[in-house]
């Protein structure tokens, strides 16, 4: 991106920068005060209820991609590059039964982890966690860039600047408020989110006539009004895989799960999910909009920035500048704190520490959160573009582990070899495609191998899992925590 | 190709969907709030 096709001056970037960044932390301490013990901590309470569930849920899937990205999708791929990217929508309402279900059979779990380890056993979690560790470490610091970047092309804030500050801010209101912070401050990003896209939306419907807007791409651009586009459709289901394999494995969702209260889970991941389906259909139209309001645009990129300053002058750059820091925001907050779970309790606490106290594991979450934070500032520090690629090729490992979590949830038959080859499988199946075909079929590629791996090893080898199994009781510092190796292996 | 009244449609409905988003979170909240279950 260019730095003089920013929208907004350098000074006023600063301003709601340090103005939003101060709001967050201030915020995060308040209600940081909420957390008396590492379960209010990690998890919320377990009490959090549907309007701040789903806003966080919705808020966590709105990263900047969606925002920034979206219109340069539709400005190349029309109506189809839209609706391809509103299918992540689908992860979220898929996830909807499995949060029901989750917080049915594991009542006391804290993480993603905790459940393949207790379902599948040793080999299969080692796997799980390298897998979902690699990818969200990718997410974290493809945001810390894009941070860094989308803002300083926005307003011209030198990049590092930029980075730096967003990482700090989302590190200091995470460590001080735990998930209770995340989630508050998620509701207010959210609702920040939905209200900038309507406005600007709004306005330029407002300045343009859908029918003879239709009729001039039509004639100008009839490719973005095609139906049959063989590539986009198969981009379509491979957005929409990689996105089911991001939700149904990774902890920032089982998180939410677990801290949701009884019977709201499913509700809330629903709702999120149909919150979330029209933002990018709203932000793609906004790109598609710059030819017939004559926007003159000399970097894909800044499609969406330069039509909302266009319509509305410097408020529409306000309004786009703060949307862009809300949706990293919470999704650099949600990850920082899942991922911190995910090392303290699966690689701390099972591995390391059984025994530790829930004062030593709360002290293990400030390191594990600042660590984080000070390894993504670092990977990020000299913006090397080519770190963007993995997470990429994460997509393929992921998506293999869609169909473990799945069957691990609802077929007791599936044992740990089957979850085993299934991730192996699919991972290296994906990854090959990934590598010799391209990304776009990569995900589905591993997905596919993933699932008829784990079938035939199912039906080959059948286990009989007792669901009663993964509701682990909590260690306390009179009993003896069982190793972990033992705790929930999986028998064929 | 997509005909122009799907392309209309989809485009409104986008932003109206959108809003009601909006509009429900507040609701929600304002609902959980006033039953003491907001968190």
């Amino acid at each position: 991106m260019d730095i003089r096709s920013a929208v907004l001056d350098e000074t006023t970037g600063f301003l709601l920068l340090g103005f939003f960044g101060v709001l967050w932390v201030a915020l995060g301490v308040f209600w940081g005060r909420k957390a008396r013990d590492l379960e209010g901590f990690m998890l919320a309470g377990r009490n959090v209820g549907l309007a701040l569930g789903a806003a966080t849920a919705m808020a966590t899937w709105v990263t900047s991609n969606t925002i920034m990205i979206t219109p340069k999708f539709a400005l190349q791929m029309g109506v189809w590059g839209m609706l391809a990217y509103s299918t992540a929508s689908l992860g979220l309402l898929l996830f909807a039964p499995m949060a029901w279900r989750i917080r049915r059979l594991m009542p006391r779990g804290y993480t993603s982890g905790d459940f393949i380890r207790l379902r599948y056993g040793p080999v299969a979690w080692r796997l799980f966690l390298g897998i979902s560790v690699v990818y969200s470490m990718a997410w974290l610091v493809s945001m810390g860039m894009a941070g860094g970047i989308v803002l300083q092309a926005l307003s011209g804030i030198p990049y590092v600047y930029g980075m730096s500050v967003i990482l700090l801010v989302c590190v200091l209101y995470t460590l001080f408020g735990g998930l209770y912070a995340v989630i508050g401050t998620d509701f207010i990003q959210s609702l920040i989110i939905l209200v900038g896209v309507v406005v600007v939306g709004g306005v330029v419907l407002s300045r343009v006539d859908l029918h003879a807007f239709h009729a001039r791409l039509a004639a100008d651009h009839p490719a973005l009004l095609q139906v049959l586009m063989p590539v986009a459709l198969l981009s379509l289901f491979n957005n929409m895989f990689f996105g089911f394999g991001e939700i149904f494995h990774n902890n920032v969702w089982w998180s939410r799960a677990f801290a949701m209260r009884d019977g709201v889970s499913h509700r809330a991941f629903a709702a999120s999910s149909l919150f979330w389906l029209p933002i990018p259909i709203a932000t793609g139209f906004i790109g598609l909009c710059a030819g017939p309001l004559g926007i003159n645009i000399p970097d894909a990129d800044m499609v969406g920035p330069l039509v909302a300053s266009k319509v509305l002058g410097s408020m529409g750059a306000v309004l786009v500048f703060v949307v862009v820091f809300c949706s990293l925001a919470s999704s650099i907050d949600s990850l920082l704190a899942a991922t911190s779970d995910l090392l303290v309790e699966d690689v701390y606490r099972k591995m390391l520490r059984p025994w530790a106290t829930e004062a030593t594991l709360r002290r293990a979450s400030t390191f594990v959160i600042v660590g984080l934070g000070l390894a993504t500032w670092l990977i990020c520090l000299p913006r090397l573009g080519d770190l963007i690629q993995v997470l990429f090729l994460s997509g393929p490992l992921v998506a293999s582990a869609i169909w473990p979590v799945i069957a691990g949830l609802y077929w007791r038959r599936t044992g740990h070899a089957a979850a085993v080859a299934a991730l192996v499988s699919g991972s290296a199946a994906g990854l090959w495609c990934y590598f010799a075909i391209g990304w776009y079929a990569a995900s589905l590629v591993s997905a596919a191998v993933s699932m008829a791996v784990l079938a035939a090893v199912t039906a080959l080898w059948p286990a009989r899992f007792d669901w009663s199994r993964l509701d682990e009781a909590e260690p306390s510092a009179h009993e003896e925590a069982r190793p972990c190796f033992q705790a929930g292996s999986s028998t064929p | 190709m997509f005909p122009s009244w799907f392309f209309n449609a989809l485009i409104v409905a986008a932003l109206i969907l959108t809003a009601v988003s909006a509009a429900g979170l507040v609701t929600l909240l304002v609902r959980d709030w006033r039953n003491g279950r907001l968190w």
